[in-house]
């Protein structure tokens, strides 16, 4: 789908790319540089490849403006994800799959929370069943999912 | 857990399933994650092929994604074309064996995003910083941080 950018300074290019894979790399990155304006139109499509990108245009756009409040934003939302390994852990909850493929057909549209074989709760809405979990103690979290 | 040329590849491993009571006869590899503080794992479909990872519209307001000041763009889905917001979120990939792995991901939120949908993980900002693997003959997910 083709969608209409307007372009006015580096912050709205970079957001421009974001969403722009087909726009042309150089061809941002000089505007960026020379803080051009313009209207432009390209495909609303983000890939991977893209994202990388866009973070060399943000690099270049922070150097000439590293106070600018969106390009910051920007910064932190395309930064690489950062990870930490955490020691909290999980059982293996081959009962609940088991449980969502056999039984499904009785829950549709419903969120449910399952743990083993047994279904904790079901509830038409997320916060209907998060508020029904609260009052009751798990030594293990149940699974809670949402069949389609 | 995985080695590769001698040194730890993934450090965690949690069984997924291909079966999570959505579209009946679609392949596909759902694993566990915690969203945000949870104790609870809800389940996640696995998506190399998406631009972002998307978060169930439910659970976004549950974690108060939509208070977020986010950066809009407009996703294209199978829903069609969706206009959202990129916003941080935290998601553990939650291990049954190893470390599980907490991931400060940017993912895409819509209040348009058909509430019945689920959540996926895709490739910009969340798998494109971890490394993973897969056994289908165990149904097995191995993950683990780049590094």
């Amino acid at each position: 789908m083709a969608v209409e950018i307007e372009l006015d300074h580096g912050t709205l290019l970079v957001r421009s790319l974001v969403a722009s894979p087909d726009l042309g790399v150089a061809r941002v990155a000089e505007r960026v540089r020379r803080g051009g304006r313009g209207t432009t139109s390209a495909a609303g499509r983000v890939c991977p490849r893209r994202s990388s990108d866009a973070r060399r245009l943000l690099r270049e756009g922070l150097e000439a403006n590293p106070h600018d409040s969106h390009l910051n934003r920007l910064g932190k939302l395309l930064a690489l994800p950062k990870t930490a390994k955490i020691a909290k852990r999980d059982v293996d909850r081959t009962e609940e799959f088991q449980w969502l493929a056999e039984r499904r057909d009785e829950y549709r549209d419903r969120w449910v929370a399952v743990q083993g074989k047994e279904l904790v709760a079901c509830a038409e809405s997320l916060k209907e069943l998060r508020q029904i979990l609260r009052d009751r103690e798990f030594e293990i979290p149940p699974l809670i999912h949402r069949i389609e | 857990m995985l080695t590769l040329e001698d040194r730890p590849f993934t450090t965690g491993r949690c069984r997924y399933t291909d079966a999570d009571g959505r579209s009946v006869g679609s392949a596909k590899i759902c694993i566990k994650v915690v969203p945000g503080e949870w104790e609870s794992p809800v389940l996640a479909v696995l998506d190399t092929g998406a631009d972002w990872s998307v978060v169930n519209t439910e659970i976004a307001e549950d974690l108060g994604l939509f208070g977020i000041e986010g950066e809009s763009i407009v996703l294209s889905t199978r829903f069609g074309t969706i206009a959202g917001s990129l916003v941080p979120a935290p998601m553990t990939l939650i291990a049954d064996e190893g470390d599980s792995l907490r991931i400060d991901a940017t993912v895409f939120i819509s209040p348009d995003w058909p509430r019945k949908a689920g959540t996926f993980l895709g490739y910009s900002g969340l798998l494109e910083r971890i490394r993973f693997a897969v056994d289908p003959q165990r149904n097995d997910f191995f993950f683990g941080p780049i590094g």
